[in-house]
């Protein structure tokens, strides 16, 4: 898939692509928790096209800053250029408890039919194979915020029928299952549960 | 999880294949359109000018090649 893919558009590359279609996704004056890497892009993207009054919020302190240079990760002194607060980390996380927070925007290793996130462990928690970095906000931003927006590389290993941990909820378990844990759902708003900008790679190893 | 659109090249016999579940298709799938020139000078000479992230996707261009 992702050979053709490479042959169809020399002009841009994946990532290029992965960024400019979540960036369309994200609307004027959004309350936006953001995380390393590819959501970075979109909001940036997002800020200096059709969205200049979102809130980008990230999990180390920086409240609404601009983003003219790309931070390089959700610490980068960058999150806070004219930010109009920094604050502390729990504090971010209690503002999405209040419900403020619209949009998660994550990235992850793998993603389950119910929408489940792992960035924790690849196989036993106990004796992984693999220990990502998660979670980092990604428990807290997926939980608490209205909407998920997620990335991740569209693998067959990766889109699997149940994850290995789940680092951040999605239906959990099946329908009813999220709101039986009290978190709040986008069937609240209306919305759909995932904005699914995933893709496209196929590597050779695996 | 419910698809409900395709990216510019990619087809829906694609995604099946590189999905591990059964998935759920909306049945008037939309085809998003590719990016636009802004969009992608944009990204490029104002969002991340020293292609720190972006430089990832021409790593896996080259892995294909």
């Amino acid at each position: 898939m992702w050979e053709r893919f490479v042959m169809r558009n020399r002009d841009y590359n994946i990532i290029e692509l992965m960024a400019i279609i979540a960036a369309r996704e994200i609307e004027d004056r959004a309350v936006l928790y953001i995380g390393t890497g590819i959501p970075m892009l979109a909001a940036s993207l997002a800020q200096h096209m059709h969205a200049p009054n979102i809130i980008p919020v990230f999990e180390a302190g920086g409240v609404a800053p601009q983003m003219p240079t790309l931070p390089t990760s959700v610490g980068c002194s960058r999150t806070t250029y004219r930010a109009i607060r920094t604050c502390d980390m729990p504090e971010i996380f209690e503002m999405a408890q209040l419900g403020i927070a619209h949009y998660a925007f994550l990235g992850g290793a793998q993603v389950d039919k119910y929408r489940n996130i792992n960035s924790t462990v690849k196989g036993q928690y106990e004796a992984p194979s693999v220990r990502w970095a998660g979670s980092g906000g990604a428990n807290a931003f997926g939980s608490l915020c209205w909407r998920t927006m997620i990335i991740i590389n569209h693998e067959k290993r990766r889109f699997i029928e149940k994850v290995d941990f789940i680092t951040t909820p999605g239906y959990i378990d099946g329908p009813g299952a999220r709101e039986k844990a009290g978190l709040p759902g986008p069937d609240l708003i209306g919305f759909l549960p995932i904005r699914h900008c995933s893709i496209l790679k196929k590597r050779r190893r695996g | 999880m419910r698809l409900i659109g395709l990216l510019p090249g990619i087809r829906l016999d694609d995604i099946i294949e590189n999905t591990g579940f059964e998935l759920l298709i909306k049945e008037d799938l939309k085809q998003l359109p590719p990016p636009t020139d802004e969009e992608l000078k944009v990204l490029r000479e104002k969002v991340d000018p020293f292609r720190i992230v972006l430089s990832r996707g021409d790593k896996m261009n080259n892995e294909e090649n």
